[in-house]
């Protein structure tokens, strides 16, 4: 073992070496042509700008839409629309194209998977920052509001650089490998080669099975547990409550459409059995009669679309359905259909238990 | 902070280094040891405020110690106090995970707690202060955070860094020197952003799922997770060395090309050298080495790679890697060094040569599987794979993690025309680049690189064009990894 020694002292003296050259030019070439190469990538990065970080799409080009958690503050930021559509997983497949015709805005997503309510008012505000927003669209989710009131962002590993305003850490973008060689030819190829279909932003159903098969080989059914005091519903669901009608208030100008989307009957049996379903209707029914109480505020419901939820062959797990789904939903808001009153959502956590356990009796039954 | 991040490579390393020859002018080394200080308290600060104290803590109670280090009490008071707090740091998660279970190691506790062990030692062994020298607070603790070997060693003697932070004068600019260290620090940089990065999620993803590799993917993990971390350790101590040589002061070498290595035993002398170094000044002599007849080097080699396992972790796996290496460096063999052989060798030779180094190199890499695995178990899970019975999921599962940005395209373009293709695309990449690994490994290592290469311009402008490639993929870089000891 103690060759090592000579060893290491062997190099460590001839790390110093004994000759000098050309270092004043050696170093300008070497800080030249770094620094030519550096404003190059990023004179690209901006001119490009595929995370929509600087300015919106360029002339003659589509905004390609495929990377929510890197696209969605720039889109915001920089887009020219009067319409949010705000939710989870449940509305990225929601169509831009429709909304706009059905509503007569300009829409953009902001979307955000398994997406807690502090991180949607976070893009929400970030919206209203820069110009009047005339339409909201939010789905409602029942897991949304129960998770803890924190903005996610950073936890989660969200590229922060492109979330502030701080010009110094943009270095983090424009100096990225994977915008410059990735990125950027997608968002080329995107408009030239392929026929992107701009509503269909941040969708995810292309290449998705959707059957009923699928959704069950994806459900791992739990034992039953005891059921949940609803009790607890208030102090669970309190802050990310008081947040949503917070934002409500604030843009009284906006039209807030929150609507409940149909979740299959598989995860009403997951909620049953994991005994969450008491507290999760009770807190969505806290959350429908509070935000009813504001002017600016309407709550549409298609959890109970019995027709829908019962078909598992529209659905690819328990929760997420085809994007037809989200189609017809976009509809029947339009049209009116599936509002609630006041009254309508304080009855909603018996109706909806009613219909849980029918479909015990039924549907689930047969499957397990 | 870390080295690979935009605000070290533009702004703290030109102030650091900028810096350091201003006040260098200055004969009086007070005001750029305070700078230092400064510099690196905000360096290693980034990491966590509340061990900055500790490490602070840390360097003065050495200083203390060391005055009085005769004393063998005081002395084994000191080497003592290190090894505890070592120890409590180590095993606390371990042994409660309700209490300390989120309490993180601190940045480079390992490699600074022997920094400061080693002091001592050297202090007792050079009384008169003939190697080691006198320091003063000031300077003692600017050896202490001195951040270019802050966090991942190399772990220094204070007879190294020690003299040039302690000595009066005006500083030198070495124009040789800063640009040496450069080219040192440009190569570590890509190492760790362009090599160890691009295997970081092959290696995770076979980890991930040890019990779905088979064969071929087994010799893939073990070659694929040795050059993650070779290229990212001597990345990182490339960088160090760099940094430090831009300001005119060497660190000791760390790697020294190991996969020449033609046997276990001289692994280790080229392989994290300056641990070996350590143990073997500080344990390994002590115990008597081989002085005291075969049996007792036996036992004192095991003793020392045991004491290895345990310094990286209190794990089945680093124990067992340890032992591993204990055990093939205590039997008794002719120890042959890889520099040493004759250019003229004959053929057979040679071939034997290789021999004898692709097995030490398939013998250390799947040692470090247990070390990767940290928890034997799953070292033990991915290794019975050799059983056969396992087909080729993990295998392209490792292949599938495999990405290339700059190739990105020609990837979707196979996508696109021949979609059926993909999966052997990305296999025969990912082999492409094992096999680049192999022949970067084989030629000359950075070190040698920084020192002979001609700096001419062509030089400076492929050293360039590295550079910005390695700024290019710091996007998604991970942490180093041996940030956790």
């Amino acid at each position: 073992m103690g060759r090592s020694e000579t060893e290491l002292n062997k190099k460590n003296k001839a790390q110093i070496p004994a000759k000098t050259e050309d270092f004043a030019g050696f170093f300008k070439v070497f800080a030249g042509v770094s620094a030519l190469l550096a404003a190059l990538a990023a004179g690209l990065v901006i001119l490009f700008d595929p995370l929509y970080h600087f300015h919106g799409p360029l002339p003659g080009m589509k905004a390609v839409l495929t990377d929510k958690e890197y696209q969605i503050p720039g889109s915001l930021r920089n887009f020219d629309y009067d319409a949010v559509i705000a939710g989870s997983s449940m509305t990225e497949n929601s169509d831009n194209a429709l909304y706009d015709e059905l509503f007569g805005v300009k829409s953009v997503k902001a979307v955000r998977s398994s997406g807690s309510t502090a991180d949607l008012c976070w893009y929400l505000d970030l919206a209203f920052e820069s110009r009047d927003v005339r339409a909201v669209f939010y789905s409602l989710d029942l897991f949304a509001l129960d998770a803890p009131c924190q903005i996610s962002f950073k936890e989660t590993g969200c590229p922060m650089y492109l979330y502030g305003r701080n010009p110094l850490n943009d270095v983090k973008y424009l100096l990225n490998g994977d915008v410059l060689f990735e990125k950027i030819p997608y968002l080329i190829a995107a408009n030239t080669l392929q026929d992107y279909d701009e509503g269909h932003s941040y969708s995810w159903a292309k290449g998705k099975a959707f059957s009923k098969e699928d959704v069950l080989v994806r459900y791992e059914r739990s034992e039953q547990q005891p059921m949940q005091d609803a009790g607890g519903a208030a102090g669970r669901a309190g802050e990310n409550i008081d947040l949503l009608v917070q934002t409500v208030r604030e843009h009284q100008g906006t039209r807030f459409v929150f609507f409940l989307p149909p979740y299959s009957a598989i995860y009403w049996d997951k909620l049953l059995r994991e005994g969450l379903l008491d507290v999760y209707l009770e807190e969505q029914k806290l959350a429908m009669q509070a935000l009813l109480k504001e002017p600016n505020a309407e709550i549409y419901c298609y959890q109970d679309d019995v027709s829908v939820i019962t078909d598992l062959d529209l659905y690819c797990d328990a929760m997420h359905f085809l994007p037809e789904i989200n189609d017809e939903i976009a509809r029947r808001i339009a049209r009116g259909e599936g509002r609630v009153s006041l009254k309508e959502a304080e009855a909603m956590p018996q109706k909806m238990k009613e219909l849980t356990d029918l479909l015990e009796k039924t549907l689930i039954e047969e499957l397990f | 902070m870390i080295f690979h991040s935009a605000l070290f490579i533009f702004i703290v390393l030109p102030v650091f280094v900028g810096g350091w020859y201003v006040l260098g002018r200055r004969e009086d080394r007070r005001l750029r040891l305070w700078f230092l200080i400064a510099v690196s308290c905000l360096f290693y600060g980034l990491f966590g405020p509340e061990y900055l104290l500790l490490l602070i803590g840390s360097g003065l109670f050495t200083y203390q110690i060391g005055k009085y280090v005769r004393s063998t009490p005081v002395f084994a008071l000191g080497v003592a106090a290190h090894l505890l707090v070592l120890i409590f740091f180590k095993s606390a998660g371990l042994l409660s995970p309700e209490r300390f279970g989120s309490m993180a190691l601190p940045t480079g506790l390992s490699f600074y707690t022997f920094v400061q062990i080693a002091y001592l030692a050297r202090k007792r062994q050079d009384p008169d202060g003939k190697e080691v020298p006198d320091a003063g607070l000031l300077d003692y603790l600017a050896y202490t955070v001195y951040f270019p070997k802050l966090a991942e060693g190399p772990i220094t003697l204070p007879d190294e860094v020690l003299p040039e932070l302690s000595r009066d004068g005006k500083v030198t600019f070495r124009k040789d020197l800063f640009a040496r260290g450069a080219v040192l620090f440009v190569l570590g940089l890509a190492k760790k952003t362009l090599l160890s990065d691009r295997l970081a999620p092959v290696v995770d993803q076979a980890y991930a799922m040890p019990e779905f590799m088979n064969t071929p993917a087994i010799f893939l993990t073990a070659f694929l997770y040795i050059f993650q971390l070779y290229f990212d350790f001597s990345g990182y101590c490339d960088m160090a060395s760099g940094i430090s040589l831009m300001i005119g002061i060497p660190l000791p070498l760390n790697f020294n090309s190991p996969f020449k290595a033609l046997s276990i035993r001289e692994s280790w002398q080229r392989w994290h050298m300056t641990l070996t170094r350590f143990f073997t000044r500080f344990v390994y002599f002590p115990l008597g080495g081989s002085r005291r007849g075969e049996g007792r080097r036996v036992i004192n080699t095991l003793i020392v790679f045991f004491l290895s396992g345990l310094w990286h972790g209190l794990t089945s796996g680093y124990l067992i890697w340890g032992m591993i290496h204990g055990i093939i460096v205590a039997l008794p063999g002719k120890h042959t060094d890889a520099d040493s052989g004759n250019r003229d060798a004959g053929l057979t030779e040679r071939l034997v040569r290789l021999g004898r180094q692709a097995l030490t190199f398939v013998i250390f890499s799947f040692s470090f599987v247990f070390f990767r695995a940290e928890k034997a178990q799953t070292a033990f899970k991915l290794l019975s794979g050799f059983r056969g019975g396992r087909g080729t999921t993990g295998l392209y599962r490792m292949a599938d993690a495999f990405r290339i940005s700059e190739l990105y395209v020609i990837r979707e373009v196979v996508y696109l025309k021949a979609p059926g293709f993909l999966r052997q695309y990305d296999l025969i990449l990912m082999l492409c680049f094992m096999l680049l690994c192999f022949v970067l490994t084989a030629g000359r290592n950075a070190q040698e690189y920084a020192q002979q290469m001609k700096l001419t311009k062509r030089n400076a402008v492929l050293l360039a064009v590295l550079f910005v490639f390695s700024l290019l993929s710091m996007g998604k870089v991970s942490t180093f990894l041996y940030f956790k000891y």
